[in-house]
């Protein structure tokens, strides 16, 4: 489907215009690399996310040397969901969910690392709650929460 | 798992061995031991208003269904109990036939800007009626016969994208 | 009707984040995070939405880009920069699910993490299934 390009008003458009972008609009001449960001600013701001992607599409075509467009256009493309070959052996998380439950308010305000019902770490700063619970080995990735009060429920 | 409840007076109301379970929904548990016991009907909803207030879900809906033990015949008692319980989602037979609101979203699409502000009544690519009023769209909707069940919209403002 | 899925794992509803209380949340590995971190699942959110210590942990330090428009929170004006970094969905059963998401990412941000619709859940199958609480994902 083609996304429908809001473009600032411009003396003229470009006649290769990417296919992405509808031939029913006028997107902005590309008079610098300034001026189009400027536009992609314009289009987030809009909440105009689709209409921002093809048009950093465009500016990829445009100013292909520019950093700031190719890092924008890269972080800006729609993402694809691979499944991948499994890291980790499977696990639930029960533990973890009961150790906070249990003991979560006595560490309320605080980064707590957990392991199954272990807890590896806990400090107001989570990298040191984190450099904290690398020395200690896991078979898989542990827990990183900030500890709250207590669950009602 | 039993939810404790918490209520709002000194006298103890309940028994911990008679836990207050509504056979229907399963909500409910024990009361606590030093529960006191409610002056009125008015503090009673007042608590409840707290543990909403407080986002605990659950024991407002406890709550609630002890405030229907206690209070049967007050309408606020059983309102609360009514709409606060656990809903059951159920599959009922079909009244309209299967379709998918494609025309309706497409023809937003393509005339929307047309009607911005306004209260759009759509059934496939037909404009029924459209008016400021909400009900007044309605009612003139209801005028023009169509096969299913029509769409209401508001047409906001229209993005630029 | 029937609709396949690679993975799942268990979510986590009504727990609190700090002080933040989080009705329907998930374990995500983030880019190269060593630990997983507890996610608000949030189809309302425009973007997912990272805390600065959360991005630098995963590998993706960085400052507030004036190109990005703030984001608009309940917390008001949030300003921050736009990154794009692996999820991994480290499933209870299946396989595991491996997304780029753009992410929202401030220093400012005092919320929990968000999973959010554009450039992440808008590009996977999920589904939540309270019965046993569990979330079920695929690739699209």
């Amino acid at each position: 489907m083609p996304v429908l390009l809001e473009a600032p008003p411009t003396s003229h458009a470009p006649d290769d215009r990417g296919a992405d972008i509808s031939a029913e609009t006028q997107p902005p001449a590309p008079v610098s690399a300034e001026a189009d960001l400027a536009h992609l600013t314009e289009l987030l701001a809009d909440h105009d996310i689709d209409g921002a992607r093809a048009w950093s599409q465009e500016l990829l075509r445009r100013w292909p040397e520019n950093t700031e467009v190719t890092h924008l256009a890269y972080v800006l493309a729609p993402p694809v969901a691979r499944v991948v070959p499994r890291k980790y052996p499977p696990r639930r998380r029960d533990l973890e969910w009961e150790w906070l439950k249990e003991h979560g308010p006595e560490y309320a305000g605080l980064w707590v690392v957990l392991y199954e019902d272990r807890l590896l770490a806990a400090d107001p700063d989570p990298a040191k709650a984190l450099a904290e619970a690398r020395k200690i080995p896991c078979p898989g990735p542990p827990l990183l929460h900030l500890a709250g009060p207590v669950r009602k429920k | 798992m039993p939810v404790l409840l918490e209520a709002p007076s000194p006298t103890p109301v309940a028994d911990p061995a008679d836990p207050v379970v509504d056979p229907a929904t399963g909500i409910g548990g024990c009361v606590r031991t030093d529960a006191p016991a409610p002056p009125s009907v008015e503090a009673d909803l007042a608590h409840l208003t707290e543990l909403l207030a407080d986002h605990d879900i659950e024991g407002a809906r406890a709550w609630s269904q002890e405030l229907l033990r206690r209070w049967p015949d007050h309408p606020r008692a059983q309102h609360w109990a009514y709409v606060l319980a656990p809903t059951v989602a159920r599959v009922v037979p079909r009244k309209y036939p299967p379709r998918r609101r494609d025309l309706e979203r497409e023809w937003l699409k393509q005339h929307g800007h047309e009607y911005a502000g306004l209260w759009v009544v759509l059934y496939e690519d037909r404009l029924l009626a459209a008016d400021p009023e909400r009900a007044k769209a309605v009612e003139l909707a209801r005028q023009v016969p169509c096969d299913g069940e029509p769409f209401l919209h508001h047409v906001g403002p229209i993005p630029k994208g | 009707m029937i609709r396949s899925f690679t993975g799942s794992m268990r979510y986590q509803t009504e727990v609190y984040q700090g002080p933040h209380r989080l009705l329907v949340a998930v374990e995500v590995l983030i880019g190269d995070s060593s630990a997983a971190s507890t996610l608000l699942l949030d189809t309302g959110s425009e973007w997912c939405v990272l805390p600065e210590h959360i991005a630098g942990e995963a590998g993706y330090p960085g400052e507030i880009n004036p190109r990005i428009p703030p984001l608009h929170s309940r917390f008001g004006l949030i300003y921050g920069r736009i990154e794009r970094i692996p999820f991994r969905f480290v499933a209870d059963v299946g396989a595991e699910l491996v997304l780029e998401a753009t992410c929202f990412v401030s220093e400012e941000w005092p919320g929990p993490p968000v999973l959010g619709w554009k450039g992440c859940l808008e590009r996977m199958r999920f589904a939540l299934d309270p019965a046993d609480e569990t979330f079920y994902f695929a690739p699209l």
